[in-house]
């Protein structure tokens, strides 16, 4: 693989833009596929818009390089005329540009208080706004970043609160975190696992479960609700206590499974048996899906093969039949045969066979495109308080009722909703597994995996602009990819960069995101959403143990989730908060920080602006302290930073393709899973692979690992032969234990099989790596 | 082997590898057997004076490790005993029970419901403890409660594991109460079973060591049979535990049992175990109390405890329990012993007086909750979300909520024997009750006719 140079006829088969997950995963599978990839990113890390930030260096450069964009802008406006409208510029060689690299997504930063801002960049940043000031250290709001589409041109001015003296006010940060800028957890259960596990990817990484998964909810009216279940004989009594309502909000765990809806604290009794009845309906449903799915593969499209958003309805629904021809053996055999599946919901055995009237009425509703909580209020009878949350902490949807352009139906709800059922009782007590030192790492380690598979990967050259060529027709068909000269972004000066020269290389699929691409090309088929971030350092523990008996265990590993529409916040979209400490390994070991990040999201289009945007974020982060700490051991916030970037949301269109062999990838709506990223490089692996196993092991690498696993110690055997052994030598004497005996010998295969492994892999990987070094542009 | 195939398990002899494998395994076993059997046979029987006799040491490692590849066999385990007690009478040496734990404790984590593992342990410990060995008596039975909770992490419904932890705990209650014996003569009012010490307390019988503890006939009913028969008499007895620590460990298991149901409440074993411990616990809680009271206040405060633990029970475990998922019996068993349990005794009648009105109106206020709980979940349970035609309704409603139209019945037949209501209202809505069970479970038609013969008496 030689290096693409100016002159180069190297044709790649694939060309990626952008290091974001989607385009990781697409970049590992293609190369798996055979294809010959090259994957490019502007930036000097990989990830993208999941790329994991460390404080210190990449999280600087991050900051630096936001606010530099608005002068880089500037300054590329007049050098290379890149601020120009885009638009295909020129319809003969069918030049589609993308936007420069600091424009992609349009990410903004809105305050941070990781580095000092120095004279030169507040001279054109707004000032400060008090509301903001939420703790008691000083916070340096700084970089705001002006651009010439900057919505904060119109915000009214604010006295200046900051000064400059108070840097040095600041808490340190003694150690290095690691920061998403987009944090996902992974459903324990589902296509994330699926993908991980099947292309070894897994092996890069580490997990841990996630503790728990809280409802942040006002106190007052579940009060009420308890009580009107009691006796009549109590009700006197208990009247005193339930008048009380006020604004208190209270963290409750998320009632997902069997155990917790028993203990949950959140519901009445009766509300615990409509939730059960639901919850169960909803797993009978996937039970039968996958009845059916099994039985007649053919005519069944499941959820892998289902468009990666569910918003893309083809008229028919392939889930609606499937569930419909399940046999009702299905519903019989459910007890027994799942049982052992966790008993997160299964019924007790002794179970007398479900009725199938509710399921049927359920199938009818996803068939008639019926809105979810229509579906839940009227058919499912479920009181409103739970209707919020089934949809916002178990289906864990951002918006209620069809806030976005398009519904929410049924169908959307029962997916999302079976994706969380079918994950818990896998792992931990959740549906949730989090990756170690940030979720960033998954697109590091499919990047990883392409390398050995033979991917190209350049990192600091970013994609300028697609070529076309255009037939007679009008059809338009890619030809190459622009890249930038190596150019890199604050920080790293030693870092060589004497390759400053553009490329175009050839290929004959491109695959972008859809934020690189000029907004107009996809105004009409997509919705555009902002979503809003700000990520809190604390120091000491947030989450405090209220539904674990282990009280030494004080990991914080947690996530939050503040339905929409909450009183106080008004917020559009639910808030959703990812909670973590060192035991992820995103904080430094034992210095006792907790990282909190909060996300909501907005419709560009709509009414809100980004002041009560980020109002709402940091009056989350207060409800969030608020509702976990005593005032005593209470943590504090000593650095935080908010930004926002926009993601489009494929609407439901026949829109002819820009261009064929242009692929768009699309990010999913705010969601605090990454599973969406497996199904959409699925979608347009697809596309480009029609007929290849996605994600599908080498041979050479499948047959060591099946190698591992047939391989059992037959220790059994080994105390047998022992014991025989004994008995004719006639050694009546002292022996070795038993124990030590099997152990030994179990150790030493596992450890022979291990060694056997290990120089698999190293040669396998060390082969593609060094090619990949031959290029010069390194994974790390 | 559960939930498998026997097909699928079989299968794995097509495969020629495997099965040559297996078929090596049977041949050793069948080896090593007939060499135990036969070398045992010449150690108890000798034929031939000159011969050397087999070692019984050797014996010993033979069924070590032929119980760790198969832990189920149980003769293999008498002869293990066999020749420990063979051993410890030859050379007068003492039992080491440190072996026999480990050994256990490695068949247990390969089969963790072999009865034969199991009644070793436990024959192990009670052999440890007649021989009195004197050191460390309570930290082994100590560390046994720790393992029962691994073992009981891995599988909360393992009921072997239930059984021996409720053995261990009476053995280490049986301490206390020994200890306490000695100093005060009694513990409570039960002379009989004081007397009875030395010969019973160290078996681990949970009935003997209730004998001790309760005062009243009432815990009688609910004594459990024994778990072990040992003719083993305790000597030197050293370690022991203070009324206090007692206390302590009775609490402990009680938050136990309300931690593994938290965890999964459909475990019988955990709602066993608590029926169990209930009455302890309830001592322990009055223990504290004022001891100048005289003897009827202080049946008046106990019965007041009652209620009080039994509404505890329903409000915080059952009604949770029952309305999460009203087809698992595990808490509708619970569910029927409270209600029995809660109920002041006739007896008390004549010593309470008019308190014990007050206590019986008490307890009807409690099944009166009850009951209006019961219909409530009757009524969410007959609620469909269907607008169809009312006979595809009643179909599936059908076969639901079988244990909470017995337990509605239960109640209200509760509240009926109370006599202190008119009946005509509660024997009405009973019936009602059982004609529904009539439907829904034909099967057990019968065993419903039989309860509308007892309303109706």
């Amino acid at each position: 693989m030689a290096e693409p140079t100016e002159s180069s006829t190297d044709e790649y088969d694939v060309i990626i833009c952008g290091t974001d997950l989607i385009q990781s995963i697409l970049s590992s599978a293609l190369s798996r596929a055979g294809k010959k990839v090259l994957h490019c990113d502007g930036n000097e890390w990989y990830g993208g818009f999941d790329a994991v930030l460390y404080t210190g260096s990449t999280l600087d450069c991050f900051i630096e390089g936001c606010q530099d964009a608005a002068a880089a802008a500037a300054v590329r406006k007049s050098v290379s005329g890149f601020n120009k409208d885009y638009t295909e510029s020129d319809a003969d060689d069918g030049e589609l540009e993308l936007l420069p690299r600091e424009k992609y997504a349009d990410l903004r930063l809105h305050s941070q208080t990781f580095l000092p801002c120095d004279e030169q960049h507040t001279v054109h940043l707004p000032p400060a706004k008090e509301s903001h000031e939420l703790f008691e250290n000083k916070e340096v709001e700084s970089a705001r970043i002006k651009e010439d589409t900057d919505l904060l041109a119109d915000a009214p001015e604010q006295s200046t609160t900051t000064q400059h003296k108070d840097v040095s006010d600041q808490c340190i940060l003694d150690g290095n975190f690691s920061l998403d800028i987009s944090p996902d957890l992974i459903y324990a259960s589902g296509d994330a696992v699926q993908g991980l596990v099947k292309s070894g990817v897994a092996d890069y990484l580490e997990f841990k479960s996630l503790k728990g998964l809280h409802l942040l909810m006002g106190k007052d009216d579940t009060k009420k609700q308890r009580h009107t279940t009691r006796g009549s004989k109590n009700t006197e009594s208990n009247e005193s206590t339930s008048t009380s309502a006020d604004d208190t909000f209270i963290s409750y765990r998320v009632p997902c499974s069997k155990g917790d809806v028993f203990r949950s604290q959140l519901l009445s009794p009766v509300d615990k048996r409509r939730l059960m009845k639901f919850l169960q309906l909803i797993s009978d449903y996937g039970l039968a899906q996958d009845e059916a799915g099994s039985n007649n593969d053919a005519e069944t499209v499941d959820e892998e093969t289902a468009p990666a958003d569910d918003t893309l309805q083809t008229k028919e629904h392939p889930e609606t039949v499937a569930a419909e021809s399940a046999s009702e053996d299905a519903m019989y055999s459910i007890n027994e045969r799942y049982l052992n599946k966790g008993r997160s919901l299964s019924r007790p055995q002794n179970k007398a066979k479900p009725s199938t009237s509710e399921l049927d009425s359920l199938i009818r509703c996803i068939r008639d495109n019926v809105d979810f909580s229509d579906y839940l209020i009227n058919v499912a009878k479920l009181p409103p308080r739970l209707c919020s949350v089934v949809i916002h902490a178990l289906a864990l949807a951002p918006f209620g009722r069809s806030q976005l352009d398009h519904a929410y139906t049924a169908m959307n709800g029962v997916n999302d909703l079976l994706r969380h059922v079918s994950a818990l009782g896998r792992f931990g007590d959740t549906a949730f597994l989090i990756p170690m030192y940030g979720s960033g790492e998954l697109s590091q380690a499919f990047c990883r995996s392409g390398a050995v598979y033979g991917s190209t990967y350049m990192l600091r050259r970013a994609p300028l602009s697609i070529s076309l060529t255009v037939d007679g027709d009008g059809n338009s068909t890619v030809k190459s990819v622009t890249l930038s000269g190596e150019e890199h972004i604050g920080g790293f000066a030693d870092v060589h960069t004497d390759d400053t020269s553009k490329k175009d290389v050839g290929c004959s699929h491109v695959i972008v995101p859809s934020t690189m691409l000029p907004r107009k090309l996809l105004a009409c088929t997509s919705i555009r959403l902002r979503i809003y971030r700000r990520i809190s350092i604390l120091k000491g523990s947030l989450m405090s143990q209220q539904d674990n008996q282990d009280s030494e265990d004080t990991e914080q590993r947690y996530a939050v989730v503040i339905p929409p529409a909450t009183h106080g916040l008004n917020n559009a979209s639910a808030v959703h908060g990812i909670i973590l400490d060192d035991s992820a390994f995103v904080a430094p070991a034992r210095k006792g920080y907790t990282v909190l990040h909060l996300t909501t999201s907005v419709l560009e289009s709509g009414e809100c602006s980004v002041d009560t945007c980020l109002d709402i974020l940091s009056k989350s982060a207060q409800l969030v302290l608020d509702s976990q700490c005593s005032n005593e051991d209470r943590a504090k916030e000593c650095h935080h930073i908010s930004f926002s970037y926009s993601i489009d949301i494929v609407k439901p269109s026949d829109a002819q393709p820009i261009a064929s062999g242009l692929h768009i990838c699309y990010r999913d709506t705010q969601s605090i899973t990454c599973d969406y990223a497996f199904r959409e490089a699925k979608r347009i692996f697809e596309q480009i692979c029609p007929e290849a196993d996605f994600l599908a092991l080498a041979k050479k690498v499948e047959d060591s690992i099946v190698y591992k696993n047939n391989n059992d110690s037959d220790d059994e055997r080994m105390v047998l032969s022992n014991a025989l052994d004994m008995i004719q030598d006639g050694v009546g004497g002292v022996l070795k234990p038993v124990e030590t005996v099997a152990d030994d010998v179990v150790g030493s295969v596992q450890g022979e099989l291990a060694n056997a492994m290990l120089d698999e892999s190293i040669s396998a990987e060390e082969e593609n790596i060094v090619e990949v070094q031959k290029t010069d542009k390194i994974v790390e | 082997m559960h939930g498998q195939k026997r097909s699928e398990y079989k299968s794995r002899l097509l495969n020629p590898e495997a099965a040559s494998k297996l078929a090596t395994k049977a041949q050793q076993w069948n080896a090593l057997s007939h060499e135990l059997l036969s070398q045992r046979k010449r150690l108890i029987t000798p034929l031939n004076a000159d011969a050397k006799p087999p070692s019984p040491k050797m014996l010993l490692t033979l069924t070590e490790k032929m119980l760790t590849v198969n832990p189920d066999p149980s003769h293999l385990w008498n002869i293990r005993r066999e020749m420990l007690l063979h051993l410890l009478e030859k050379e007068s040496s003492q039992f080491d029970v440190q072996p026999e734990l480990s050994l256990t404790a490695h068949c247990l984590q390969r089969n963790p419901k072999a009865y034969s593992s199991w009644f070793h342990r436990k024959w192990s410990i009670a052999y440890m403890l007649s021989r009195g060995k004197t050191e460390n008596q309570s930290n082994v039975l100590q560390s046994e409660l720790d393992l029962c909770a691994q073992f009981l992490m891995l599988d909360e419904r393992n009921f072997h594991c239930w059984n021996y932890r409720r053995f261990v705990v009476a053995l280490l209650g049986s301490m206390a109460a020994k200890e306490s014996a000695e100093i005060n003569e009694i513990v409570t009012n039960n002379t009989a079973a004081a007397a009875n010490l030395p010969s019973e307390s160290y078996s681990g019988d949970w009935s003997s060591w209730m004998d001790l503890l309760s005062e009243d006939s009432t815990s009688k009913e609910i004594l459990m049979g024994a778990q072990i028969v040992s003719d083993s008499t305790p000597k030197n007895l050293t370690s022991s535990l203070s009324k206090e620590k007692l206390n302590e460990l009775i609490v402990s298991e009680w938050n136990f049992t309300s931690s593994k149901i938290q965890d999964n409440f459909s475990n019988g074993s955990a709602f066993h175990y608590r029926s169990k411990l209930i009455s302890i616990v309830l001592e322990a809680r009055l223990a504290s109390d004022d001891e100048t009271l005289d003897n009827a206040a202080r049946l008046l405060r106990k019965q007041e405890k009652i209620l009080s633990m039994a509404r505890e029970e329903w409000e915080e475990i059952l009604l949770n329990a029952i309305f999460t998922e009203p087809d698992d019996q595990t808490p509708w068993w619970y569910h029927r012993f409270i209600v029995a349990w809660a109920k002041p005794s006739l007896d008390l009648r004549d010593e309470l007086g008019d308190s014990y009105n007050e206590l019986v109106e008490d307890y009807e206020s409690l099944l009166y909750e009850m009951a209006d709980s019961l219909r409530e979940l009757l009524e969410v349970e007959k609620e469909n979300g269907l607008e169809g035609d009312a006979a595809e309704r009643d179909e599936s409603k059908g076969v639901k909520c079988k244990w909470a139209y017995l337990g509605l019945h239960l109640v209200l037949f509760s509240l009926f024997k109370l006599q202190r209501v008119d009946a005509t209202e509660l024997l009405c809505e009973a019936q009602e009750c059982l004609d529904a069970l009539i439907a829904i479970d034909p099967c057990r038609s019968e065993r419903y006719k039989m309860l509308a013969a007892e309303l109706s008496a």
